[in-house]
């Protein structure tokens, strides 16, 4: 059985509460994670599908060109569109769920309005991506889904996340942590980026300039506020219970997290350097990414600090091993960020695969990779068994790690290339564009290798849920039954 | 830290409890203060850290602030040098407007917009030797000013043209960019033909008479005829 065993001492605090017991509240998840993980799952999958057929027509433009579905300019949106909202999305509000109702040790009183609001999300999701392949893209990045799919997301977003607040108000505990402080800036943060970035770029379109700028603010917070802020919750959360010690130097992370938030919601703007916007824009944007140095160093403290000493937990823990490498890669795409806005740098990097390979740094690297540990972590508690198999964990571990590095560090690489090689005039464009032909083909083999870690990751799961389905049946009942209590 | 080692998380076998875990983290904020063991090295460096971060990008925004224009678009943007260096690059259409602007303003009181000027009193610019002639002399004349008795056409002409360079007793002050767009612009309109007046040729103009403190008259103007 998966409970934790509670220390005497801090028994008290909770002994009158039913609620408190880490079993229940994990049995009352267990119905909305299992749909919320599966339809992840699911659309992790299709996108990392979608990234190898887009990533070998890079190189080998011939692949699939005779079907308008599934020629780049289609595919690459779609797969960009299903891996943020298809599988970023579905696992955020898992893993912020089941975060959120551990930390406030409050039980979910029912989960049929849950459940409607991942269906709406999932009709959302399938409605927009396939407007996107049908033709109907907005051409904005990171908001490509058609106008008549996306108040369908907005309203199954607040039928879905209410719940976290719903769960933290029907808990006991009496402290914040500081999980919860990112686990409420991004629940908050995300539908006020959506909506402005909705209505002021497919609604009522402002004019000219404004539109990239809106843009860039918007990719920037939806990575910074939302995606970084659950990984942030769940490294915060999932290092001192594996590590079995407290945070170190955890007086600093409140620092830490007021710096990114105030700060983080302006660095986006960064990737317009160069751009045509009015110069103070940028160096605004510049400014504001420089101040990420100080979250930067905090989290080095924070986390590196914990983890020093610990390297032989990591043999033991798969859960570590994934957020320890997003750790790292958290600390890398921050550095990458701060580097990207010194125009000296950018002057080269802008408008290169450099780009490309900061975006799978942070939306791979470190994102997903820490929600796989979470996972990990979460998925044996909630169906209150092993995992099935082990060696598909270490499968999913090695491919993923060898897969990133090879995707960012060919991109990175052959970005830089790229960059210093258009900044010579004497290089005719062709030769500069088949010069990047060999780093693109290394990338869609790193593709290949993320893809067969996912399709290890997804068998695992669904032979984990069906190994756990026999007890599942019963423990429904025995929800059901528990649900009035849990209310209280 | 140290401090940390203080404060021990209870746990099972499945990591630690999610109730010490709040605690221990809880007494770990709110104690924060507590000089246990004295002189810690790590709050110091920070503050000195977030200082000069702040004083650093402050600085940076000041520097590359680009006068907050929305029409800006390098960082490298100076206002003050940039007045000066972006009127340099005038048009020929922008020189001869802002030519006309100046006339318009102050020449046309006696040349008349059209040029033609007063019988007896002001000369007349259209076709006129003086205006499209050796531009030595009509930069001299709008620069010092020209009292007495001229000839234009046959016709004798007594006026007094004031000063208009920065030069003792001138009333206008005008700079010598602002006089070479008026001397353009009245040696191409009205069917005029001459060819522009630059800056620098006022400017050079302007140096070599700089001892001259009076209007000039038609005679001792013959030498730059």
């Amino acid at each position: 059985m998966a409970t934790d065993s509670h220390n005497p001492k801090h028994k008290s605090d909770c002994a009158l509460a039913p609620s408190c017991d880490a079993s229940v509240i994990d049995a009352s998840l267990r119905a909305p994670l299992t749909v919320l993980i599966t339809s992840a799952l699911i659309w992790l999958l299709v996108a990392g599908t979608l990234s190898v057929v887009a990533a070998w027509q890079l190189h080998t433009p011939s692949f699939f060109n005779n079907c308008e579905y599934v020629t780049y300019g289609r595919i690459q949106p779609a797969q960009s569109s299903v891996f943020i909202y298809g599988w970023g999305f579905n696992a955020a509000f898992a893993v912020s769920l089941w975060l959120m109702a551990r930390l406030s040790r409050g039980a979910l009183p029912g989960c049929g309005v849950l459940l409607l609001g991942t269906v709406f999300w999932n009709v959302g999701v399938t409605v927009g991506v396939g407007g996107i392949l049908a033709g109907f893209s907005t051409s904005l990045a990171s908001l490509e889904m058609p106008g008549f799919a996306t108040p369908l997301l907005w309203v199954a977003y607040a039928l879905i996340a209410a719940w976290s607040f719903v769960v933290f108000r029907a808990g006991r505990s009496q402290q914040l942590f500081a999980s919860q402080w990112y686990l409420f800036v991004a629940l908050l943060a995300f539908p006020w980026i959506y909506a402005i970035a909705q209505i002021m770029l497919v609604f009522v379109p402002v004019r000219g300039t404004v539109q990239s700028v809106i843009q860039a603010w918007f990719a920037g917070n939806l990575f910074l506020l939302w995606f970084a802020s659950i990984a942030l919750a769940a490294i915060y959360y999932f290092l001192p219970k594996l590590l079995k010690k407290p945070v170190s130097s955890y007086y600093l992370a409140s620092t830490g997290f007021w710096w990114l938030v105030v700060f983080g919601s302006w660095a986006g703007i960064t990737r317009l350097i160069g751009g045509p916007v009015p110069a103070w824009v940028q160096t605004f944007g510049a400014a504001a990414t420089f101040m990420l140095l100080v979250p930067l160093v905090i989290f080095v403290l924070n986390f590196l600090g914990s983890l020093a000493g610990n390297g032989a937990l990591l043999k033991d823990s798969y859960p570590l091993r994934f957020i320890t490498f997003g750790v790292f890669a958290l600390l890398l795409v921050l550095l990458a960020w701060v580097f990207g806005a010194v125009h000296g740098f950018a002057a080269i990097t802008q408008f290169t695969y450099f780009t490309a390979a900061e975006a799978q740094l942070g939306y791979y690297g470190f994102f997903t990779m820490v929600i796989f540990g979470a996972l990990y972590a979460i998925v044996p508690r909630v169906f209150a068994t092993a995992w099935a198999n082990d060696a598909l964990i270490g499968v999913h571990f090695v491919a993923s790690a060898i897969g990133v590095t090879l995707v960012v560090g060919s991109l990175a690489i052959g970005g830089i290339n790229q960059g210093l090689q258009l900044a010579d005039a004497s290089i005719a464009f062709t030769s500069v564009t088949s010069a990047t032909l060999p780093y693109l083909f290394s990338a869609s083999v790193g593709c290949v290798l993320i893809a067969i870690g996912q399709l290890a990751f997804a068998i695992n799961f669904f032979w984990t849920l069906a190994n756990a389905s026999a007890c599942c049946v019963s423990s429904v009942k025995q929800l059901l039954s528990a649900q009035p209590e849990a209310t209280r | 830290m140290s401090a940390d080692q203080n404060h021990n998380l209870s746990s099972g076998p499945d990591g630690a409890s999610d109730e010490s875990i709040q605690k221990v983290h809880a007494e770990l904020l709110t104690n924060k203060t507590e000089p246990a063991e004295g002189f810690k090295l790590m709050p110091l460096f920070l503050l000195g850290f977030v200082s000069t971060m702040i004083f650093v990008t402050s600085i940076y925004v000041v520097h590359y602030r680009a006068g907050f224009s929305p029409m800006v678009y390098d960082e490298r943007f100076d206002p003050k040098t940039a007045a000066g260096s972006a009127s340099k690059e005038l048009t020929p259409e922008q020189v001869i407007a802002a030519g006309k602007k100046s006339y318009q303003q102050v020449c046309a009181t006696c040349h008349q917009v059209n040029g033609m000027g007063v019988a007896g009193v002001y000369p007349p610019l259209v076709d006129s030797e003086w205006v499209t002639g050796n531009e030595e002399r009509v930069v001299r004349v709008l620069l010092h000013g020209l009292n007495g008795n001229i000839e234009v056409h046959g016709k004798t002409y007594n006026g007094a043209m004031p000063a208009f360079g920065k030069v003792p007793g001138g009333g206008y002050n005008w700079n010598e960019e602002k006089i070479s767009h008026v001397l353009t612009y009245i040696r191409q309109e009205w069917g005029n033909k001459a060819e522009p007046i630059s800056k620098a040729k006022v400017a050079e103009v302007l140096a070599k008479e700089a001892a001259r403190t009076k209007p000039w008259t038609a005679p001792e103007l013959e030498p730059f005829k």
